[in-house]
Order: C-alpha cells, then sequence, then structure tokens
C-alpha cells in the first residue's frame, strides 16, 4: 500500500466526542451505560422528589392530577427500564470481559446497537412530555383497558409503547451478546467452577432476559396494534389476559434486576473480608434457582383480580417457596464476614445497606405472598414499601456498592472515602425514613397511585417522613456526585493502580483504566480466584531472591 | 392491622397477620444481629490480618436451605388455613372464586344461594365514582349507607375499566372487571368506614370514594325513606 501519511494531530474535542460515538469498545460503551443511566436516574429521582412534595401533606396541589398520573409513570418506567436494569447492564459490559479475561464483548457493534437503541428509546418515552401533550399516564403496568385508545387517547401511550419495545430489543440483543462472550471468549483454565461469581449472576439474568422479554414485547405490540390499527387482542377477551403477559416478564423482571447485584455483593463480600465467598457453588446455583423460580410466581400480582382459587393456592407456594434461595445468599454473605477481617470501607457499608434492607423486603414478600394477607394490602403503600425495600434497598444499593468498588478501575482514580460513608449513612437513613412509613401507610388503607388524599384520613405523619426521607436520599445522592466531581473528574484523588482492594478476580490484574485491549497477554487461569495466585507469585518473585522459602 | 377490623373476614385476615409478623420478626432479628455481629466483631483492626481460607461448610449450608423451607411451609399451611376459615364463616363459597361473566347466570344462582342475606345493592364503578342503587331504585353516590349487623351482599360491576372495592375495616378487596361481576358480603355495627377505588383508573382516581356508612335500622329506615321522596 502506499504510505499515506496521516496528520496526527493532538486530538481535539470534536475527535474525542465522535471516538465516543462511534465507539464498540465494551468499556467506552460501559462508561457511556454508566453516564446516561446515572442521568435516568436522577430524573426519574426529581419526579419521584415531586411526588414526594405532593403527598407531604394531605390536599397539596403543586402538580395537577394529570401529571402526578404522568410523574409515577415515569418514575417507575424510568427507574426500572432506563436506570436499574441497563446500569447492571453497563456494568457488566465493563467488567465481564475483564473478569473472564477477554480483549471485548463477542459482538462488539450488537453491543453498540444495543446502548443506542436503549438511549433512542430514553428520549423517546421521556419525549412524551414534549409532544402529544401528555406522557404515558397509565402507571407502568398499564392495564387494560385503561391503557387502550378509548381510555387513553394520548400519543404520549403510543410512544411509551413503542420505546419499551426498543428496550426489549436492546435488552435481548445485550442478553444474546452476555451469553456468547461468556460461553466463547473465557481466559484459558476457565473452567465453569472458576467464572466469577457476578459473571455467574449475569449468565443466570442474560437467559431470564431471553425467556421474559419477548412475552412482553408481544404484549405491548398487540396492545400497540389495538390501539392504532383497530386488532382486537385485548378489548374483547378476557381482562386478565394482558396481566398475565405483563407480569409473566415483570415479575422475572424483578430478580433481573436484582440477581447482578447480588452478583455485586458476591464480589465485594468477600475482597472485603479477605476470604472465599461462602459456598461458591451453591451461591451459583441458588442464581439459578432464582431465575428458574422467578418464572413461576406471576400470579401472585393478580390474587385479587379473579383468578382461579386452586392455581392461586400453586401461586401462593412457589411465591413463598422462592425465598429459600434467597435465605441461602444472605446467610452464605454473613458467613463469608464471620471471621473475616471485615473492612468498612464504603463498597462494603453499601452491601451492608443492602442485606439489612432487603432482609424486609424479603420478609414483606413473603407475608403478602399469603393471599388472605394480600386481600388486605394489594396495591396500597405497602406494597410501594415493599418493592422499594427490593428495588432501592437492594438493587441500588448493590448499584452503589458496585460503582464504588469498580470506579477506580474504570476511572483509575480513588473515590473519597469519607465522602462515601456520609453518602451511605444519609442514604441509609433517608431510604428507611421514606419507605418504612409506607407499610404503615398501606396498614392504614392508603391506596397506592392517589394524587392527594383527605386530611381526615390519619396518614399526615407518615406522608411527611416520607418526604423529609426521600429529601435526605436526594442530598446523599448530591454528594456521591460532588464525591466524583472532585475526586474523579477533578482528579483530587489518590491514584487507584491495578489492585487497590486486593482483588480475587482478573480485571484487578490490568492496568486502572485497562488498556484499549484489556490485556498485553491473555491471562491463563489456575483457580477460582486468579488474583490470589498472581499477587502470591509476584510476591514470590520478589522475595525468591532473598529467601528460598518454597510456596505452600 | 391498624385499620381495627370491624368485619368477621377482616377479624381472619387480621389474626393471620400477626402471626406471621412473629415469624418475621424472628427472621429479622437473627438475620440483623447475625449482621451487625459478624461486622462488628470481625473488622478489620491490623493491616495484615489473615484469615484462615474457609470455602464453605457442606453442614451449615443445608441447615439453612432447610430451616426456611420448613418455615416456609408452616407460613403456607397457617395461610391455607386461614383461607378455610374464611370459606368457614359462610361468607361465600371460596374467598376468591366470586368474580363471574356479568350474564354468567349459573354463578349469579349459586351466589345467591351460598349465603342468606338481608340486603343486596347494585354498585356500579364508573370513572370517577361508585354508584349504588338500591332494592328500592334509588342511586346514590360516593358513600354506601346500610343497616347495622345485617348481611349485605353487593354485586358490582364496573360501567369502563378496572377499578377495585375495598374498604379496610371489612375485610379482603377484589377487583372490579369489566364484563364481569364481583361480589362482596359483609356484616357490620354501626360507624362510618373508609374505603376508595383500589385499582388506577385514570385521571381522578383518587377522588374516586367508597365509604360506607353503617346506621342502625331505625336511621337507616328513615334514610331510606327520605331518599325514596327525592
Ligand atoms: C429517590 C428515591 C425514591 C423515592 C422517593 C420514590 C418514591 C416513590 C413513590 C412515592 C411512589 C408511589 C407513587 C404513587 O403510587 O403514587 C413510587 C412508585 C414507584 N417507584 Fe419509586 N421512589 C424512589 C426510587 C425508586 C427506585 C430506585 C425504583 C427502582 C426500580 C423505583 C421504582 C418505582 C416503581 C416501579 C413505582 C411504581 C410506579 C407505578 O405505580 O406505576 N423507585 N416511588
Ligand atoms: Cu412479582
Ligand atoms: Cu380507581
Amino acid at each position: 500500500m502506499a504510505s499515506v501519511s496521516i496528520p496526527v494531530a493532538k486530538p481535539g474535542l470534536l475527535s474525542e466526542i465522535a471516538g465516543w460515538l462511534t465507539t464498540v469498545d465494551h468499556k467506552k460503551i460501559g462508561v457511556m451505560y454508566l453516564v446516561s443511566t446515572f442521568f435516568f436516574f436522577l430524573l426519574s429521582g426529581i419526579f419521584a422528589l415531586i411526588i414526594r412534595l405532593q403527598l407531604m401533606a394531605p390536599g397539596m396541589k403543586i402538580v395537577d392530577q394529570n401529571v402526578y398520573n404522568e410523574l409515577f409513570t415515569m418514575h417507575g418506567t424510568g427507574m426500572i427500564f432506563l436506570f436499574i436494569i441497563p446500569m447492571l447492564v453497563g456494568l457488566g459490559n465493563y467488567i465481564i470481559p475483564l473478569q473472564i479475561g477477554a480483549r471485548d464483548m463477542a459482538f462488539p457493534r450488537i453491543n453498540a446497537l444495543s446502548f443506542w437503541l436503549l438511549i433512542f428509546a430514553g428520549i423517546v418515552m421521556e419525549g412524551g412530555f414534549l409532544i402529544g401533550g401528555t406522557a404515558s399516564s397509565a402507571a407502568w403496568t398499564a392495564y387494560v383497558p385503561l391503557s387502550t385508545k378509548q381510555f387513553s387517547p394520548q400519543s404520549g401511550m403510543d410512544i411509551w409503547l413503542f420505546g419499551v419495545v426498543l428496550l426489549g430489543i436492546s435488552s435481548t440483543l445485550g442478553a444474546v451478546n452476555f451469553l456468547v462472550t461468556i460461553y466463547t471468549m473465557r481466559a484459558p483454565g476457565m473452567t465453569m467452577w472458576r467464572i466469577p461469581i457476578f459473571t455467574w449472576t449475569m449468565i443466570v439474568t442474560a437467559g431470564m432476559v431471553l425467556l421474559a422479554t419477548p412475552v412482553l414485547t408481544a404484549a405491548l405490540i398487540m396492545l400497540i396494534t389495538d390501539r392504532n390499527f383497530s386488532t382486537q387482542f385485548f378489548t374483547t377477551s378476557n381482562p386478565r389476559l394482558w396481566q398475565h403477559m405483563f407480569w409473566f416478564y415483570s415479575h422475572p423482571a424483578v430478580y433481573i434486576m436484582v440477581l447482578p447485584a447480588m452478583g455485586i455483593l458476591s464480589e465485594v463480600i468477600p475482597v472485603f473480608s479477605r476470604k472465599p465467598l461462602f459456598g461458591f457453588k451453591v451461591m451459583v446455583l441458588s442464581s439459578i434457582l432464582i431465575g428458574v423460580l422467578g418464572f413461576t410466581t406471576w400470579v401472585h400480582h393478580m390474587f385479587v383480580s379473579g383468578v382461579d382459587p386452586l392455581v392461586e393456592r400453586f401461586f401462593m407456594f412457589t411465591t413463598m417457596v422462592i425465598a429459600v434461595p434467597t435465605g441461602v445468599k444472605m446467610f452464605s454473605w454473613i458467613a463469608t464476614m464471620w471471621k473475616g477481617s471485615v473492612s468498612l470501607k464504603t463498597p462494603l457499608l453499601m452491601c451492608i445497606g443492602f442485606i439489612s434492607t432487603f432482609v424486609i423486603g424479603g420478609i414483606t414478600g413473603v407475608i403478602q405472598g399469603a393471599i388472605p394477607i394480600d386481600m388486605q394490602v394489594h396495591n396500597t403503600y405497602w406494597v410501594v414499601a415493599h418493592f422499594h425495600y427490593v428495588l432501592f434497598g437492594g438493587s441500588v444499593f448493590g448499584i452503589f456498592a458496585g460503582l464504588y468498588f469498580y470506579l477506580p478501575k474504570i476511572t483509575g482514580r480513588m473515590l473519597d472515602d469519607k465522602l462515601g460513608k456520609w453518602h451511605f449513612a444519609l442514604m441509609f437513613i433517608g431510604f428507611n425514613l421514606t419507605f418504612f412509613p409506607m407499610h404503615i401507610l398501606g396498614l392504614e388503607g392508603m391506596p397506592r397511585r392517589i394524587a392527594t388524599y383527605a386530611a381526615d384520613r390519619g396518614w399526615d405523619i407518615p406522608n411527611l417522613i416520607a418526604t423529609i426521607g426521600a429529601f435526605t436520599i436526594a442530598f446523599s445522592v448530591l454528594i456521591f456526585m460532588i464525591n466524583f466531581a472532585i475526586y474523579i473528574l477533578g482528579r483530587k484523588g489518590e491514584v487507584a493502580g491495578n489492585d487497590p482492594w486486593e482483588g480475587a478476580t482478573l480485571e484487578w490484574a490490568t492496568t486502572s483504566p485497562p488498556a484499549v485491549y484489556n490485556f498485553a497477554r491473555t491471562p491463563v487461569v489456575e483457580s477460582d480466584r486468579p488474583m490470589i495466585e498472581l499477587r502470591a507469585k509476584a510476591a514470590g518473585a520478589k522475595s525468591d531472591s532473598k529467601t528460598s522459602g518454597g510456596s505452600h | 392491622m391498624l385499620v381495627p377490623p370491624v368485619s368477621q373476614d377482616a377479624q381472619v385476615i387480621n389474626n393471620l397477620y400477626l402471626i406471621l409478623y412473629v415469624f418475621s420478626a424472628i427472621v429479622f432479628i437473627l438475620v440483623e444481629g447475625l449482621l451487625i455481629f459478624s461486622v462488628v466483631k470481625f473488622r478489620r483492626r491490623a493491616a495484615n490480618d489473615a484469615p484462615v481460607q474457609v470455602h464453605g461448610h457442606a453442614g451449615l449450608e443445608t441447615v439453612w436451605t432447610i430451616l426456611p423451607m420448613v418455615l416456609v411451609a408452616v407460613i403456607f399451611l397457617f395461610s391455607v388455613n386461614s383461607m378455610g376459615q374464611l370459606q368457614a364463616t359462610g361468607t361465600f363459597n371460596d374467598p376468591l372464586n366470586h368474580v363471574h361473566g356479568v350474564n354468567d347466570q349459573v354463578a349469579i344462582k349459586r351466589v345467591s344461594e351460598a349465603k342468606k342475606v338481608d340486603v343486596v345493592i347494585n354498585v356500579t364503578a364508573r370513572q370517577w365514582v361508585w354508584q349504588f342503587k338500591y332494592a328500592d331504585g334509588f342511586i346514590v353516590t360516593q358513600e354506601l349507607v346500610v343497616p347495622e349487623n345485617k348481611t349485605v351482599r353487593l354485586d358490582i360491576v364496573s360501567a369502563d375499566v378496572i377499578h377495585a372495592w375495598w374498604v379496610p375495616a371489612l375485610g379482603g378487596m377484589i377487583y372490579v372487571n369489566p364484563g364481569e361481576m364481583s361480589h362482596v358480603w359483609f356484616n357490620a355495627p354501626a360507624g362510618m368506614y373508609y374505603g376508595q377505588c383500589n385499582v388506577f383508573c385514570g385521571l381522578a382516581h383518587s377522588q374516586m370514594l367508597s365509604n360506607v356508612k353503617v346506621l342502625p335500622q331505625a336511621d337507616y329506615d328513615a334514610w331510606v325513606a327520605q331518599q325514596k321522596t327525592k
């Protein structure tokens, strides 16, 4: 080839941006996932704050009820579809190829496509606020017939449905990519039982996505055609058809949101206890079991919508049984810390936040699985409390554990641990202030999704406390952002080095941030904690010249 | 339950709740106790702490798999037992089997034979109001008025989307699906019981009240007479 000399200018801002927009590198895509989903977290969080302002006292009129309905719909949708699920995908995107010693995902371009579909879908869904007057206001569950053209004529409803279809495509592509990557691209020596636990949970999660998403996508498309082309899938048939299809996806979705977070805990707790994960195989098996049982419980969302009683008893049983593998995980984490050397750094504190709040979410889950109880708490604030204990107390604390743990790897700088502890403490207090009183509100008869309530119901005080708690959470997240701005963006943080935490898995063997090709030489794996050997070898190489002490 | 139960059904549910509450407290204290203990007791004291590398313990793992199983089984049995009690009160054949097609004559016959009732009221849920049609032909909204200590049956239909009937003090809730009929039975002492629609049904869902006012018989009769002349 003719030697055309390409002028090597210092990359300007524009080409830098173009580089990000066109990248197929799993790390850059991962970073873009993290940044954009964090933005959706903030947006959905602001919606939540407005909701809490409106409910702070009886009869408030911060927003009118039409806007209120849009806000809680878009809060729930945004938190689930645009924050938690893709945030965990983003972490997986960055970490998993590193963890298994690969150079990238199996299909880098499809990886980029998944990401851009997510962004497009996010803009489309939130765009409902701008075009067509109103966003979807039929709740994140979009029950038929409320969500049909007759009762929700606004085009915001159509684009909401369309956006969720796009998200389904995005996460299906992502799931295939994860499975193929993990199946085919592991470093030599990484046998089944040496796959790191976070990667294991992503395998199970990806499997669940592949099984569950098509059902939701089908339901969404049926509803779109019902609304726009007068097909009659839902209008004339069983009112429960939508509910079955929706929950067949959306109950497993709870585990899609929580399993990877559990995987993060299973990575962080051993590292910060200086012990291996207690019962590794049992942890893997319990994840798989959760993945399977997760598909058998969806009717517990329909106990009072008129389903055959015998069927309901079956689903009551499966709902309760799923607590068993979850309990196993809780005990195994505690056993990992038992007689360990527990370092109370921010990532571990976030894990403690997860365990201590998730217990409550788990318990309330079993309780409301009992049909007679469900007949009294279904659709009340008790349920709002329950699922925030699972999704916030679980997933969000897990996500922050992951961020504090992995941001040094991703950026090369350490976050400040003191600010991190403030973040944790305020978020933990704020979280419980916000959501614990909601149990009481539910028992006192407050339904969810109401834009206001009368003063004579006696719901004032728990609501006021919840609002104070919500702003405490917001403040704690602000601290996180300040921490990030100063110590990472402002480069004030300590340099992380390859392995700031004494990690056990391969991502800690490479530089922080890793080079484009991840590993200069593909590592060879000899155990389930390859870094322990690599560290021992490095230490051995150093001390070999001085002593002749053999390894044990 | 914090809303004091007044009907038999609400009482049964309340009892189950209290039992499960005790189990929950035990699990809660156990897990949080172990968690706090291990974090405090085993926190890192020296930079070079090197704990023994335990990988697992088959016995322990079996124990904490079996124990939750037993607990779950017990909770399940208690729940099934409560469902049996709900049935035994004779309120209805089965706690949840009282939703059927609007024109399902067989089901309507079975429901009307299931239990002797003193008052039947036809209820229509529509965006965003509950309408109560009495045997005497008049209709009231938002607030249902019934006589004290009489068994009341509500035959509820929806005119548009899904709504749910729920008055916490009177017990379990039930969806009201378009095209179907749902039934609720209760028998309550005099008093004012709050309720409102419990499935999100659109714009003014939060205003769709279903309060129940239970009056002594004489007051009730006077109220009915007054409604008829309106
Ligand atoms: C800043 C923290 C948060 C606050 C203060 C908050 C508050 C609330 C409140 C008050 C509601 C009930 C609205 C109503 O029923 O009228 C709600 C609903 C909901 N929240 Fe959150 N939330 C927070 C974080 C989250 C997170 C992290 C998730 C993660 C998935 C989440 C998911 C949901 C969902 C799915 C709904 C149901 C929406 C619906 O009913 O359609 N929230 N939230
Ligand atoms: Cu569920
Ligand atoms: Cu309603």
